[in-house]
């Protein structure tokens, strides 16, 4: 059994960030992050544009840069290990995380303080044929070309039109592709103004209220059929065929929350906040005293409060450990989340954090 | 299909190696995602589904939905999106549920 | 409306005062949202953007600090900043447009010029290309474009 003062699992910004802000804090403390793929950053890594936000989150500079910032953060402090090719497999009563080490070995980690920074996963949308190889989540679209280098397709219909729908449609359009069209369900385009009026000036169209209907081919997609639909989301008008051998779906994240469900922690439903979510509080406590959450995982949102998030639970854990006086950084750190909560955009989250919050009284554990 | 110039991105390849899909002699690049060399050389077909044998190919490449697993040198339900191609790998489709060995 | 469609009209970013165009090359900021987002103010040598405290608020430019430096161009995270000179010369105007895409570009070459929508309205002349230190990868392709088409070309092909 191994052993740590903080365990962090998933090593994307919100754990990239705990570990740097918990090292900074209390140097002394051991900690490990660990990570199921091979590569660090999270989804920070596929993001090639550059960021919104403040100074203080990197507005300006690509994803992929900030992910290499905090990265280099990171290297070589002399308490924190990383461990990639790691899966955490399950939690034990008292702070055990049982996981699979890079050399498929069973291994146990305990921690005084566990911080899931899981992350989120791409939901699938219903229609016939929407298991043909050549339909991704948006999100591997963008792993496949701007992290590997690799073309997901030539003709791509795009499914969604908030920010990831948007956001890769223009990288697959750098990236060399033809993106036929972008289809989406709701009246109006849920993604920022500014990232339409990219892709719309490079002559892409955004068809709002309508729908995928069906996709099909022999062995790999090869035509998707749409159409317009109404707002009780029924079909009224004719189909369009479209030939394409990709279809990436954009229609919404839901956290990855299955360690926490096997933790016993207690999980709500909030729709703002994505589906079901581990109950938290505005320290990022959960109902097992031992397990913090940062991130997506906590609710989506953007890779600006994840880092945050991570920074609010890192400080949390180091208080809890060291009985450090954290409380300046901590109120910092608050009011940098309120300050990007602000604003049409956050509201989402600022109200499922909220109503999360509210119940059972909002007590700290 | 590899891409050869990128506006933003400046893509650093480890050394190429040849790996085999179902037998096949294949070649990519050390280090990158099983799943990346495979579309590289136009496979998307990854697998087939249990009953219907449905084409399988990938969905989220992040580890997470289960679309790519496949037999990698006789180990099946390898999630072949976060799993680093070396020199000599044998991937294979999944017959089934796979077995534990 | 620019929600559904993605296409905001000139109407809805009218550009500044004949006073401030004539004075020579100025930014203009198509951004209507209220995201939260500072890198304009803060990348300004000349103070000239303000956004303020609550970084939601919309940037406003005051003209007369704004020098046409095109910095902000090159840090806006939704490319939504574009620099105007509207009486370069006699007859043209001339806009710079942040770019990137994988194309190879050249001092001089005719490209389409296009609208916010997409739609072909004609050619222009390519007539500088930067690459800013603040942010690489990105150009600011300047093309001298006719005076009428000030208020609509937003984006070019080759």
């Amino acid at each position: 059994m191994m052993n740590c003062d903080i365990l962090i699992i998933g090593g994307g910004p919100a754990g990239l960030e705990a570990a740097y802000h918990a090292n900074k804090m209390a140097p002394e403390l051991k900690i490990i992050i660990i990570e199921e793929n091979f590569l660090l950053g999270g989804q920070l890594i596929k993001q090639t544009h550059s960021f919104f936000g403040s100074k203080e989150q990197y507005a300006g500079t690509r994803g992929f840069e900030i992910s290499n910032l905090l990265m280099e953060r990171i290297k070589n402090k002399e308490n924190i290990d990383i461990m990639l090719q790691t899966s955490a497999l399950g939690y034990y009563e008292p702070g055990i995380i049982s996981c699979e080490s890079s050399e498929h070995k069973l291994m146990e980690i305990k921690a005084k303080k566990i911080i899931v920074a899981t992350g989120a996963r791409e939901n699938m949308a219903v229609f016939p044929g929407n298991d043909l190889p050549g339909v991704f989540g948006a999100g591997a679209a963008q792993t496949l070309m701007n992290v590997y280098g690799v073309l997901p397709g030539k003709k791509i219909l795009m499914l969604g039109a908030g920010n990831i729908g948007l956001i890769v449609s223009y990288q697959l359009m750098q990236a060399g592709a033809e993106v036929v069209a972008i289809v989406e369900g709701l009246p109006t385009i849920g993604g920022y103004h500014v990232h339409a009026a990219k892709i719309r000036r490079m002559g892409v169209p955004i068809l709002t209220s309508h729908t995928v209907i069906r996709a099909s081919g022999k062995d790999k997609l090869e035509e998707v059929e749409i159409a317009g639909i109404d707002s009780n989301w029924k079909i009224n008008t004719d189909i369009s065929k479209y030939n394409v051998d990709t279809l990436c779906l954009s229609v919404g994240l839901t956290p990855s929350i299955e360690l926490l469900q096997q933790a016993g922690c207690r999980l709500e439903f909030v729709k703002e906040l994505g589906g079901f979510v581990a109950w938290h509080n505005e320290y990022l406590e959960t109902s097992n005293p031992n397990i913090l959450i940062a991130g997506d995982v906590s609710g989506i949102e953007e890779a600006s409060t994840a880092m945050i998030e991570g920074r609010v639970a890192a400080l949390n854990a180091v208080s809890k450990i060291t009985s450090r006086d954290i409380s300046e950084e901590m109120q910092n750190a608050q009011d940098s989340l309120n300050n990007l909560r602000r604003g049409p955009y956050g509201e989402k989250a600022r109200l499922g954090k909220e109503k999360l919050i509210a119940m059972y009284g909002g007590s700290h554990v | 299909m590899r891409i050869k110039n990128h506006p933003v991105l400046d893509f650093k390849k480890g050394k190429k190696v040849t790996f085999y899909f179902n037998g096949k002699e294949l070649s990519g690049y050390e280090g990158e995602a099983v799943v990346a060399a495979l579309h590289a050389n136009g496979i998307k077909v990854l697998s087939h589904s249990l009953r219907h044998k449905r084409p399988r190919g990938l969905y989220c490449a992040i580890g997470k939905c289960a679309s790519c697993m496949m037999r990698v040198n006789g180990i099946d339900n390898v999630r072949t999106c976060i799993l680093p191609l070396e020199q000599g790998m044998k991937i294979e489709s999944q017959p089934g549920k796979g077995e534990l060995k | 409306m620019y929600k559904s469609d993605g296409v905001l009209q000139s109407s809805d970013v009218p550009l500044p005062d004949e006073k401030i165009l004539k004075k020579g090359k100025i930014a203009i900021i198509e951004c209507v949202e209220n995201i939260p987002c500072n890198p304009c103010e803060t990348s300004c040598p000349q103070g000239a953007i303000k956004i303020g405290e609550n970084i939601c608020d919309l940037p406003k430019i005051d003209y007369s600090k704004c020098s046409g430096c095109s910095l902000c161009l090159a840090v806006c995270p939704g490319l939504a900043i574009f620099a105007l000179n509207k009486y370069i010369d006699e007859n043209r105007s001339e806009i710079t447009i942040p770019y990137e895409l994988n194309t190879s570009l050249e001092k001089g070459m005719t490209v389409k010029l296009v609208n916010r929508s997409g739609k072909i309205l004609g050619n222009g002349e390519i007539s500088a290309i930067r690459e800013l230190k603040i942010q690489k990868k990105r150009k600011l392709v300047s093309i001298l474009i006719p005076r009428e088409l000030i208020n609509e070309v937003r984006h070019f092909m080759v």
